[in-house]
């Protein structure tokens, strides 16, 4: 099953946070790690994956560089320190948010 | 690193190629892999545009503009200087000049490190020797298009180099990806800087001995006659040809590789090697620039022009620049002034305006002692006038 696109956004900055905090990846593998690891829930498009990679970085919450791997130059992101230190106060939120609504929607 | 509208077209491009190798990966068609992956992609065109618009990356226009003020104000700049040199503000407008072209050095210096530094991306150690390479063709440029002729200057600026990078470089993981590129930015503009300047960094520890690299071994003249001669086998300039030697194929090892990528663009492909090439051979056809020390005499001239002014009440004329330039009188303004008070057409220029202004000759006294008090003629013209 697929959630709406609505419930994806006030999350997307999270998923993508979580999803760089293991290691450092490209806005392919990013996009595939989101599927992967939502078992295929969470399809980011492209359309929302890279506004939202380039806001991340302006925000300095992730940092980025080009490197060349099998002859093809990519352009790689990494978690910052600032960006870890958000994503560890949007975790506890989403705890918060998602222990409550499982509160009243599961009652 | 802030994205640019270029760097962004080809993240997207990539993405939409992997999206066509893994169809065809799993036995897809080329042509039909590019047809669904267009499908899932999207309209290709509307997600650069908002990437771009989130980016803050500087639009094509704003970059032009950029670029058309700043030819404009180098243009303006020459117009100016090569147009009013008699003006006291055309001297000025030279040194404005001389400070523009030091920012051409130094664009190109930061702008070239900062195309390395992305290819091979900031986390890569070989960044810092790259960025390091590339300051150092560009100072070492500058030396031979500017006619500085002072290497000296340059191995300093490598020893410098040196002694900054490596600690960087030992300390590498513990560094944040700012202070990494802060340092090598700061490194190249300390090194384009003394170069400039003709600044030697390590003064404080070595004082300036004035080697001139001289192959022909022609004996030097005038004030450069206490120079000592080296020839270009001296063990002092290896660190210029190991920068040279090592670094030429380096970079242009780089430049290959960099203009043969994927989603690469036509300026990548002429204009980076076109550069590189014009970096290092230029200087060879244009190195008689500054043979007579002109370039060098910029700096003082505003003050050689306010000593002639106060003592002889006109401007120097070009011959007289070139001879202090051509002797080096320049570094030793003093002495100009001294040489020109002292000169029989002070005398005259005083004679002059003591026969306008009282109507009469001046006596010797009156003239030596207008000489001694080292009064300036718009002085003494207003004095006589009260």
């Amino acid at each position: 099953m697929k959630v709406s696109k609505e419930l994806l956004k006030g999350t997307s900055e999270l998923i993508i946070l979580t999803v760089l905090e293991s290691g450092t990846l490209y806005g392919y593998e990013i996009s595939k790690q989101i599927k992967l690891m939502s078992e295929g829930v969470f399809a980011m498009g492209e359309g929302s994956l890279y506004p939202l990679l380039h806001k991340l970085e302006k925000a300095k919450l992730l940092e980025s560089f080009w490197k060349e791997v099998d002859g093809r130059r990519r352009k790689y992101y990494s978690i910052t320190r600032t960006g870890k230190k958000v994503l560890s106060e949007k975790s506890e939120e989403w705890q918060t948010f998602s222990g409550a609504v499982d509160a009243i929607v599961l009652a | 690193m802030l994205a640019s509208r270029r760097s962004i077209k080809e993240e997207l491009t990539s993405h939409f190629d992997d999206l066509v190798f893994e169809l065809m990966a799993e036995g897809v068609s080329r042509s039909e892999a590019e047809k669904q992956a267009s499908i899932e992609f999207g309209d290709f065109e509307k997600h650069l545009k908002e990437t771009i618009a989130v980016s803050g990356a500087l639009p094509w226009s704003l970059a032009k503009i950029f670029n058309g003020v700043y030819l404009l104000s180098g243009l303006t700049l020459i117009i100016l200087a090569v147009g009013f040199p008699s003006l006291i503000a055309g001297t000025h407008v030279e040194t404005a000049l001389l400070w523009w072209v030091f920012s051409c050095y130094l664009l190109l210096g930061l702008i070239g490190e900062r195309w390395l530094i992305e290819y091979r991306g900031i986390d890569s150690k070989h960044s810092v020797w790259l960025a390091m390479t590339w300051t150092h063709l560009i100072a070492l440029a500058a030396t031979v298009i500017l006619d500085i002729d002072k290497f000296e200057n340059n191995v300093h600026a490598i020893v410098f180099s040196l002694l900054v990078l490596t600690p960087v470089l030992l300390l590498w993981n513990k560094l944040d990806t700012k202070i990494r590129r802060l340092v090598i930015y700061l490194q190249t503009t300390v090194v384009l800087w003394s170069i400039f300047t003709d600044t030697l960094i390590f003064n404080f520890l070595m004082p300036a001995r004035c080697f001139f690299v001289t192959p022909d071994n022609v004996p030097l003249n005038g004030v450069l006659s206490s120079c000592t001669q080296v020839q270009l086998s001296n063990p002092a300039l290896y660190p210029i040809y190991a920068v040279v030697m090592l670094g030429l194929p380096l970079i242009a090892v780089t430049l290959y590789k960099y203009s043969r990528n994927q989603g690469s663009f036509r300026y990548r492909k002429a204009c980076l090697p076109l550069l590189s090439v014009l970096v290092i051979f230029v200087p060879w056809f244009i190195n008689d620039i500054n043979n007579e020390a002109m370039l060098d005499v910029i700096s003082a001239k505003p003050k050689i022009f306010a000593i002639y002014q106060s003592s002889l009440g006109r401007d120097p004329e070009d011959k007289d620049i070139r001879f202090y330039a051509k002797t080096r009188a320049y570094t030793n303004l003093d002495k100009i002034e001294e040489t020109l008070n002292a000169s029989d057409e002070r005398k005259q220029v005083i004679q002059k305006i003591y026969l306008n202004k009282t109507g009469r000759v001046a006596t010797n006294e009156e003239i030596e002692a207008a000489v001694d008090s080292k009064i300036s003629v718009q002085e003494l013209r207003a004095s006589l006038a009260q």
